[in-house]
């Protein structure tokens, strides 16, 4: 999926999180959004989402100007927050259903990629039980059944390396990523580890003060890092 | 300009955090002059010929014991759920300083009811003769504040066995509410009545004694009054200076489990405890139990389990009802916004069943009890309680709408519970309205005999009464856009836009709230008392609201649809 942000703006009372914005993402591309506490990745996130409505400027998915209530637009793109958002009350099966018929999809298509993840992470065993009786690593590999069945365009993901997820999760995180960028999607996801950024990735955007600092190829970024002891530092201020 | 006036310089300058404080104070200033007002309404319905009657003194001690008991509710909930509680708890704070900060917290949140108290002091001394001793008011006003604070402290006092006081108070209470009903009822019957039945003030006066707000409100030395003020105070000064401890030595004893799962906040409609339990069974009870069979596809079985949560087949004829009027989308829709089984043919049952008494018993009253209860005592209680349990039974009322608009359960976002998923607006008033569509008509399958039946019990008019009711049940429906409105509108933030856009907006809202006023006043309020076929019922007023209504959500919607609206729980 193609994005385009123009002049995008973001204000919460006197405080500026996004400042006129532009970036053009192209499709089949894995960004990581990067920037100190308080630099509005999340708050870029939740703009993307639809969660928040831009004060200024627009967003525009293959051409479309998005807004919250296409919901065309929003079947092609999904939302991970910090922490997955998941039915607690019902069981990962009827999560993993619920999704897939929310956006339109069939399980029957993703048969092969969904036993093999949910074998992978463990998590089969588990598919009767209540993802409120999930520790938050576990509900992370559950969630990423989901997006399986979803199969999005645009996954926009909120601090998967801090997901709680163990070495298991996080490869079969990177795969499924990698999977759906080749498949022509875009996947979007926020960290503030630069060295994982610049290792998975294929562009570094670096917000800072609601401005992008850096943008960046990932291999770039990763002889920036290589050269100066201080490189992360550097990477993460956007004073490259 | 605009910006200016709504988020520019000038709240930049005064620091923009403060005004939600001043808009919640504001709030606040509002339902307080509101309860005022109503308190001095009840006041006036206590007019000249009842003002020396224990009648009087029961209302208004029932007015502070109401005030009391959600007092007591909110104590409860800084000890159990309130945030900062949960973090001291966590902390190395001693259960001693935690029981501190709740007791100085609850005194702080309790001083806004002062003017509360003073309403309630000035309509016992001085209304509607406006001769109030303005220094005898204010200091009657204190004192019920103190006796009320007393009381709360005083609550979970046993009187002996099981018995505590608040249970007494909650019976006073139950009656307080009966009677208040009732007089209304009288009021509406017979305009310019100057006198209750004789056996209202004598059962009034026995049972103020029961409420504690009764002994102060004389505001001096009365007698046995005082002396029993004077024991409440001290009992409750003792409490007061004791909670901290006594919570403490709770606080410090309390395992994790003391500290309320996040899981069990926000939620609007409880379950029966049975259905709950039955759910978790059924859940724990298919836990580890896939793959039952290697060979068998994780797909087959994700669709079985789906399918089985998702069947309304074990669900009672409402429900299935309701199911049948949406499409697969909704009823996964449904499913995810409402419990496990939402008990509506539970309820309905019930509501049946107690109709059914009740009416029985009127019936049997009205043939056999006529030598020492008249027919006019007997006709308010024939009319609203077999209704009222209806009602509270039966009637559609928020249809799941809060569950969708409220805090996702763990996400630190503040998100509402849809926001994240491609739901608009537009599905959940689609899902909400069917919903209201199916239940009002099992409701109105219950109601209509009911009714009927209580027009034969009381001659009067059913076809007039079934015509009521059916306008009310229609006002009801067509006015679900306005409650979705109401819902999304609580858990969404207005963007920075121009002022003209949004005056223009909240001026539309507001002439179409006033086209709505003579059914939502008129009809919704007093529909229950007037029987009498009545302007409001005609179906272009009818329509009018309907329209009113949807063009209101529709409003918002289309500021949604401009990107003007951020989806953020409050």
């Amino acid at each position: 999926m193609h994005i385009e942000l123009n002049d995008l703006s973001k204000r919460f009372g006197s405080t500026v999180a996004l400042d006129q914005m532009n970036l053009n993402v192209p499709p089949s591309s894995i960004i990581a959004v990067l920037g100190e506490n308080g630099a509005g990745k999340s708050t870029l996130l939740s703009l993307l989402a639809g969660v928040l409505a831009p004060d200024d400027g627009l967003i525009r998915y293959d051409g479309q100007v998005f807004s919250r209530e296409k919901l065309e637009l929003r079947k092609r793109l999904l939302f991970t927050p910090d922490v997955p958002l998941m039915f607690l009350d019902r069981s990962i099966a009827t999560n993993i259903a619920t999704f897939a018929s929310l956006y339109g999809t069939s399980i029957d298509d993703h048969d092969l990629m969904l036993t093999r993840l949910l074998d992978e992470t463990g998590i089969a065993p588990l598919l009767n039980r209540g993802a409120g009786s999930l520790s938050r690593g576990q509900l992370w590999k559950a969630f990423m059944a989901c997006v399986t069945v979803v199969n999005p365009e645009l996954w926009l993901v909120d601090e998967p390396f801090a997901s709680g997820m163990d070495v298991i999760g996080m490869g079969v995180f990177r795969r499924l990523a990698r999977r759906l960028a080749d498949e022509g999607g875009t996947i979007i996801y926020t960290t503030q580890m630069v060295d994982l950024a610049a290792g998975f990735s294929d562009h570094v955007c670096v917000l800072r003060q609601g401005r992008i600092a850096l943008w960046e190829t990932s291999a770039r970024v990763s002889e920036i890092i290589a050269k100066a002891p201080e490189g992360q530092e550097q990477v993460l201020r956007g004073l490259c | 300009m605009a910006r200016g006036v709504l988020h520019g310089a000038l709240m930049e300058a005064s620091d923009l955090t403060s005004w939600p404080r001043v808009k919640t104070g504001l709030k606040f200033i509002g339902l307080e002059v509101f309860i005022g007002f109503l308190i001095l309404l009840l006041a006036g319905l206590l007019h000249d010929p009842f003002r020396d009657s224990a009648w009087r003194d029961f209302m208004l001690a029932g007015v502070v014991m109401v005030t009391t008991r959600l007092k007591i509710g909110h104590l409860e909930w800084h000890l159990d759920n309130n945030p900062t509680t949960r973090v001291l708890w966590h902390l190395p704070v001693s259960g001693h300083d935690i029981g501190r900060w709740v007791r100085g917290t609850f005194f702080c949140r309790s001083l806004a009811l002062l003017p509360r108290m003073t309403v309630v002091a000035y309509a016992w001394q001085g209304f509607p003769a406006l001769s109030a001793a303005w220094p005898l008011v204010c200091m009657t006003g204190l004192l019920l504040w103190l006796v009320m604070l007393a009381c709360v402290m005083l609550s979970r006092e046993r009187l002996g066995f099981r018995l505590q006081a608040a249970h007494l108070w909650n019976l006073a209470l139950m009656a307080w509410v009966a009677l208040l009903l009732y007089a209304w009822w009288l009021e509406k019957k017979h305009a310019g009545m100057t006198e209750l039945p004789a056996w209202v003030p004598a059962f009034c006066g026995p049972a103020s004694w029961l409420l504690p707000a009764k002994w102060a409100m004389h505001g001096t030395w009365h007698g046995i009054s005082s002396v029993l003020t004077l024991l409440c105070l001290g009992l409750g000064s003792l409490r007061w200076w004791q909670f901290p401890p006594r919570v403490g030595a709770i606080l410090d004893q309390a395992t994790v489990d003391f500290i309320p799962d996040e899981e069990t906040q926000n939620e609007d409609e409880t379950p029966d405890e049975n259905e709950l339990s039955g759910s978790a069974e059924s859940l724990s009870d298919t836990a580890e139990q896939f793959p039952p069979d290697k060979t068998g596809s994780v797909t087959d079985h994700i669709r079985l389990t789906a399918a089985q949560e998702a069947s309304p087949d074990h669900r009672g004829w409402v429900e299935r009802l309701a199911f049948a009027l949406l499409d697969d989308r909704q009823r996964m829709l449904v499913l995810l916004l409402t419990d496990h089984s939402p008990g509506w043919t539970i309820k309905w049952r019930r509501g049946a069943l107690l109709a059914a008494l009740l009416l029985s018993i009127g019936a049997l009253l009205q043939k056999f009890g006529a030598v020492w209860i008249s027919l006019e005592t007997l006709e308010p209680w024939l009319w609203i309680i077999p209704l009222g349990v209806v009602g509270v039974h039966a009637f559609p009322i928020s249809n799941s709408i809060p569950a969708a608009t409220t805090l996702w359960p763990l996400a630190s976002r503040g998100m509402p519970f849809f926001a994240g998923l491609p739901v608009s607006a537009r599905d959940l008033l689609g899902v909400s309205t069917r919903i209201t569509i199916a239940r009002m008509a099992a409701c109105l399958l219950l109601a209509a005999p009911v009714l009927t039946i209580e027009c034969l019990l009381l001659g009067s008019s059913v076809p007039a009464s079934l015509l009521t009711l059916l306008a009310f049940a229609t006002a009801w429906t067509s006015m679900r856009p306005l409650f979705i409105y109401y819902r999304l509108q609580q858990s969404s933030r207005a963007v920075r836009t121009h002022l003209f856009g949004l005056v223009f907006c909240h001026f539309l809202i507001l002439v179409l709230g006033v086209s709505m006023l003579p059914v939502m006043i008129v009809g919704v309020v007093s529909s229950p008392s007037i029987l009498e076929n009545q302007p409001w019922q005609s179906p272009l007023c009818l329509l009018i609201t309907a329209l009113a209504a949807r063009s209101i959500f529709g409003l918002f919607h289309w500021r949604a649809r401009a990107r003007k609206i951020d989806w953020v729980s409050q």
